[in-house]
């Protein structure tokens, strides 16, 4: 019966995935994990205890090779080569089971994790699964018994379940990889790097490649098998100076692939990584914001990208409110902030988003959030999320919320947590648009409603995790005045945005023709972990924001010069 | 951590430099050090409201590699190079300057003003290296000013320190050129070594968590300072170790383990030799499973060679750094004992970084630098019983205005006197058999129900600070009951030492001829450095022992997998 059911889903994925090699699960480590969960599952028990209903493993083989480059010169040179596992493990049932709880005590309560040995062996593997199991086995007994004793002593009576059916899949898929960054590359950045001593400006700057290849392995109890690969090939370069008030400039370049083919070829390296000193050039000598500002702002490019993440993505993500003993366990445990408000108006009335594991490009631009299955071991579907700004939809994973009682295949995070749902590719379309001529015109036309004899152009925010303590979204990088008589920019410092709330996203008025492609990392607030996220987006003209200087003081330039420059 | 003075000691390796080709003025890390030095010095020496009258750089150049087995499978294999700097920079002048220590409630533990860590270019490219110590002085350069004037105020509203001494002592400037290289060995054959070592545990049914793994480390320590001191020297460590874990039913988890240190591959055991420890060990663990608790207990006892190496090392050599001699919050144990008696009159202590081995056994805590340049000397702690000496860093005490070449830290951390080779010596020492005679005298002499030997000792902790009692607690891994009337010895499980440090070392009664090495790493302020302690075993009046923590997991459910046989391929 579990055979067959088994021969049909493969026959399924063989129909559905025609390009790519199918085999069983097979190997020392499906060998290690099939014996361990068979034996978990039939004679794991403590007397007078539940059994465990729900057990999956998640094996992880990452091979990792870190290069970074300052001044034409390789400074960092590191390579990683591990595997890494968890175990989740529950006790009670699917309508009530020790996950979504925090105690009192503790900031997280994920499944047990770990590494496990790099050779396919067979005994070696399974005596770490067995520890490791045993050590969650009992610590899901404490955990329900603590989460019980919660729920009675705050009469909770509206109890959601914890854990939501989903079809079982079996898709066991092999890397298909180049070999690893080569001595080319090092000489690739040493070359970028090398760009910056043409700038006596900038004080430090350095270029990196993350080169991270992992094959990721899943199997549960309900019959789930999933191979499949999750590459990340990463180019970081950072760049910084000080102005000559001493207030310090930063600025970045983040490129994030899913393979090594879609990596830009150097000539437009080189030209990013120039653009990037010229801006930090430009930044040194721009003048601080003078006032602060209430007015329309246009965001253009990753401006709008960044804002998009910080905002709507984060807003339809994490929709499971968990239980948390502590009084006051902060905002960032909170579930997204647009979560609960299925059918209200939560956009602009011409913009529709859905969001699409299954597109791997948009007119050509390479996409990274996607993915065939989730971290739950569910196909990931396409979902729609809004339709003419009314929220209909949410990224769900097998943590049931009240608009997410089934998944989508939206459930993924780091091995020491529970997958929660995040947006996979986020494509938010508008229904009217108009080129950028237009929105400054209209930006221009807003200001003067509101009195003003200028506006602000934002083309590049800082990432969120470099956001402030408190800050609603993160500081723009380059920030242009736009003079509302003679239509002339002028690059500005210092600002930050206050009191941007997720009005903001009804506040849009404008969107542009041309659709951008931001491929980033997003990033849990509570930093639980980062996953591969796109948001193909148009630059929008919002109709109010605010603008501040920064409260950021600045710190005495170094006493002496460069020694490059001097 | 700055505060807990805890030293566990950990096993790895250390030594020989050898000289290379390459000559100094080539090396472009040197090179640029000295480069940036000078330039940073003649600028900054009268840039700031307090002159800085010293700079110096310290960078590690470091590359390891490491690998690690379990139940003869691989489980990690590692090779990383990476370079670490450390400034230090001093303004004011030498009578007091920024590192003069706060009280009050500016003192321990220190922020993070002291600290300059960061890491440095690994290309050999002068400019980017020269690029990063620009940075790292500048930073470096404002915190001692700032600092300097939070240290004048501290020193104007508090009362005047027991000890006046100054806060950094003159040193000859010394220069020395010895790298040493990474050493050239088969990788495959060593990994094939230890997975092949980690595979007779298979056949262990009792155990839980187990490992087999081989570190290779060589560190060059670059230094140099505004006073012209230009020191390069290299080490290289390996180390080949063990572990065997398993828990009792009732809770508590216990472990085997042993380590091999040398500097050469040469000096590594066969593995012949590593099996048979490796059975021991585990027929040790297996004893110790069914092993009775011991009940508080206070009485003579022997300290085998090694637990007596790691007793000496927390008990007495912490007190002996000298800075701990003159700040505030220290207990100053031994401040004012200079020609008293501390310990038993058989025994002499002396630390000796110069020494390379002990009676043919290599020593990990070898240098001929310490960190501030200075050239390390033997120096005589403890002579027949009678305190003679501490040990100094450029921190001068009172009646000790010099450095002995003992200022040492890991990269990140503030240099302070810390132990090298600690070797002790014993008056009259008797063979082993003749020591434990003598403890079964000493048991029917105090009419004793019973002595203790412990056999091996993890490490411990020991406070010197007087916010709490200048206590000690050493925790034993292998512990026997011995008794008077003839029964066979008892292995036992379940304790701590604890104690006061001047009681415990009047209390020695004899020494065995039976020298061994204790090759550790010791952790205190000023970091992670690499020691050894030397030591006879030692038979002491009065020991006190006291239940220990437990963990109290239960064992696992189910059986290990490879010794289930209805679940096993």
């Amino acid at each position: 019966m579990k055979t067959a059911a088994l021969l049909a889903c493969l026959c399924l994925c063989l129909f559905a995935m025609p390009a790519r090699t199918q085999t069983t699960p097979e190997g020392a480590v499906w060998n290690a994990l099939e014996d361990e969960l068979s034996r978990t599952a039939a004679r794991l028990a403590m007397e007078g205890f539940p059994r465990p209903y729900y057990v999956s493993y998640t094996v992880q083989d990452v091979s990792r090779r870190e290069l970074a480059a300052a001044l034409g010169n390789i400074r960092h040179d590191l390579s990683v080569r591990q595997r890494n596992f968890k175990v989740d493990l529950r006790v009670g049932s699917s309508d009530f089971d020790n996950s979504h709880f925090i105690p009192e005590g503790y900031w997280n309560v994920g499944p047990v994790s770990g590494p496990l040995p790099v050779e396919d062996d067979y005994a070696a593997l399974r005596q770490e699964l067995w520890l490791a199991t045993d050590a969650a086995y009992t610590s899901a007994l404490e955990q329900i018994s603590r989460k019980l004793a919660y729920k009675q002593a705050r009469m909770i009576q509206d109890v959601l379940p914890d854990l939501s059916p989903a079809p079982v899949r079996v898709s066991i898929k092999a890397a298909d990889r180049k070999p690893s960054p080569s001595e080319a590359w090092k000489r690739r950045l040493e070359k970028l790097s090398a760009t910056f001593k043409d700038y006596p400006e900038i004080q430090d700057a350095q270029i990196a490649l993350y080169w991270t290849e992992t094959l990721s392995r899943f199997a549960d109890n309900e019959g789930r098998r999933i191979a499949q690969p999750a590459d990340d090939y990463e180019l970081y370069a950072v760049a910084g100076g000080q102005a000559d008030d001493g207030m310090r400039l930063v600025s970045h370049r983040r490129l994030i692939h899913k393979s090594p083919d879609h990596i830009p070829p150097f000539s437009l390296l080189e030209a990013e990584i120039q653009r990037l000193a010229e801006e930090l050039k430009s930044l040194t000598k721009a003048r601080p914001i003078k006032e602060d500002y209430i007015g329309p702002v246009l965001l253009e490019g990753q401006a709008a990208g960044e804002f998009f993440a910080q905002t709507l993505a984060h807003a339809i993500s994490y929709p499971r409110e968990l239980w948390i003993e502590s009084e006051d366990p902060g905002p960032e445990f909170q579930p997204g902030g647009l979560t609960g408000r299925m059918g209200t108006r939560v956009l602009s009335s011409f913009l529709d988003v859905e969001d699409d594991p299954s597109l791997s490009d948009f007119e050509g631009v390479p996409l990274i959030g996607g993915c065939e299955f989730d971290d739950e071991g569910v196909a990931s579907l396409r979902t729609l999320i809004a339709e003419a700004g009314i929220l209909k939809g949410l990224p769900a994973s097998r943590s049931p919320s009240k608009h997410t009682p089934a998944s989508n295949g939206h459930g993924r995070g780091p091995l020491w947590q529970r997958p929660q749902a995040r947006i996979s590719n986020l494509i938010i379309t508008a229904r009217e648009t108009e080129s950028l001529p237009e929105m400054k015109r209209r930006l221009l036309g807003r200001a003067k409603e509101f009195g003003l004899d200028h506006a602000y152009i934002a083309r590049r925010l800082l990432t969120s995790e470099m956001r402030k303590r408190g800050e609603s979204l993160s500081a723009p990088v380059l920030l242009y005045r736009l003079d509302a008589g003679t239509g002339e920019e002028t690059l500005v410092r210092d600002a930050e945005f206050s009191n941007v709330s997720l009005r903001s996203l009804r506040d849009i008025v404008s969107a542009g023709d041309r659709r951008h492609v931001y491929n980033h990392y997003q990033i849990h607030p509570a930093g639980q972990g980062q996953t591969q996220a796109s948001i193909v987006h148009p630059s929008v003209l919002i109709s109010e924001l605010e603008l501040k200087r920064t409260s950021r003081k600045p710190d005495a330039r170094p006493k002496l010069k460069h020694p490059y420059f001097d | 951590m700055a505060r807990t003075r805890a030293a566990a000691l950990l096993l790895l390796s250390a030594l020989p430099v050898f000289s290379h080709a390459a000559k100094d003025s080539q090396d472009p890390l040197l090179r640029a050090m000295a480069a940036e030095l000078n330039r940073s010095f003649n600028a900054l020496r009268s840039a700031g409201p307090a002159p800085m009258y010293f700079l110096a750089y310290e960078a590690r150049d470091t590359r390891t590699y490491a690998i690690s087995a379990l139940l003869g499978a691989l489980r990690s294999e590692d090779e990383h190079s990476f370079r670490e700097l450390d400034v230090d920079v001093r303004v004011g002048a030498p009578r007091l300057d920024n590192t003069h220590q706060m009280k009050g409630e500016d003192a321990w533990p220190e922020p993070a003003d002291l600290r300059n860590d960061a890491r440095l270019t690994i290309a050999g490219d002068e400019d980017a290296i020269r690029a990063d110590l620009w940075l790292r002085t500048d930073e470096a350069f404002k915190n001692a000013q700032n600092r300097l004037t939070k240290v004048l105020t501290n020193k104007a509203v508090t009362a005047e320190e027991e000890d006046p001494s100054d806060d950094f002592s003159p040193a000859e400037a010394r220069r020395h050129y010895a790298p040493a290289g990474f050493p050239d060995f088969d990788r495959s054959l060593w990994r094939d070594r230890v997975v092949s070592l980690s595979s007779a545990m298979r056949t262990l049914p009792f155990l839980l968590e187990s490992d087999v793994s081989l570190s290779v480390r060589t560190e060059n320590r670059y230094i140099t300072t505004s006073q012209g001191a230009e020191i390069v020297e290299g080490a290289t460590f390996l180390r080949l170790s063990y572990t065997l874990t398993a828990r009792t039913g009732d809770g508590m988890d216990l472990d085997r383990s042993k380590s091999y240190d040398a500097s050469e591959f040469s000096g590594l055991p066969g593995q012949d030799e590593v099996l048979r420890d490796i059975r021991e060990s585990a027929s040790q663990l297996k004893a110790l499973l069914s092993a009775p608790i011991v009940e508080p207990y206070a009485g003579p006892a022997v300290f085998r060679n090694l637990a007596a190496a790691v007793f000496f090392h927390e008990i007495l050599g912490h007190r002996l750094e000298g800075h701990r001699q003159k700040l505030e919050d220290e207990g100053q144990t031994f401040a004012k004992m200079i020609g008293k008696p501390v310990t038993a009159g058989i025994l002499t202590l002396i630390d000796d970084p110069t020494r390379k081995e002990h009676r043919g056994v290599f020593l990990r805590g070898h240098y001929a630098y310490d960190d501030e340049g200075v050239r390390a000397e033997p120096v005589v702690l403890v002579k027949d019983g009678i305190l003679r000496g501490f040990l100094m860093s450029r921190s001068p005490i009172r009646a000790f205005p010099r450095s002995n070449g003992h200022g040492r830290r890991s990269a990140g951390a503030p240099v302070v006197a810390r132990m090298a080779n600690t070797i002790v010596e014993a008056e009259g020492a008797v063979s082993y058999p003749e020591l434990r005679e003598r403890l079964l005298e000493e048991i029917r002499r105090q009419g004793k129900p019973y002595g203790l030997v412990f056999e091996d000792i993890a490490g411990g902790f020991t406070n010197t600070t007087r916010d709490a009692a200048q206590s000690f607690k050493v925790l034993p891994r292998l512990v026997y009951r011995v008794y008077a009337d003839g029964r066979p010895d008892e292995i036992v499980r379940g304790v701590d030492i604890v104690g006061t440090p001047l009681n415990s070392l009047t209390g020695i009664l004899a020494a065995a001829d039976d020298y061994a090495v204790f090759n550790g790493t010791c952790g205190a302020e000023s970091g992670w450095v690499p020691v050894s302690s030397v030591s006879p075993s030692i038979l002491v009046s009065e020991v006190e022992i006291e239940k220990n923590m437990k963990a109290s997991r239960r064992p696992p459910l189910l059986a290990p997998p490879l010794h289930d046989e209805e679940a096993v391929r």
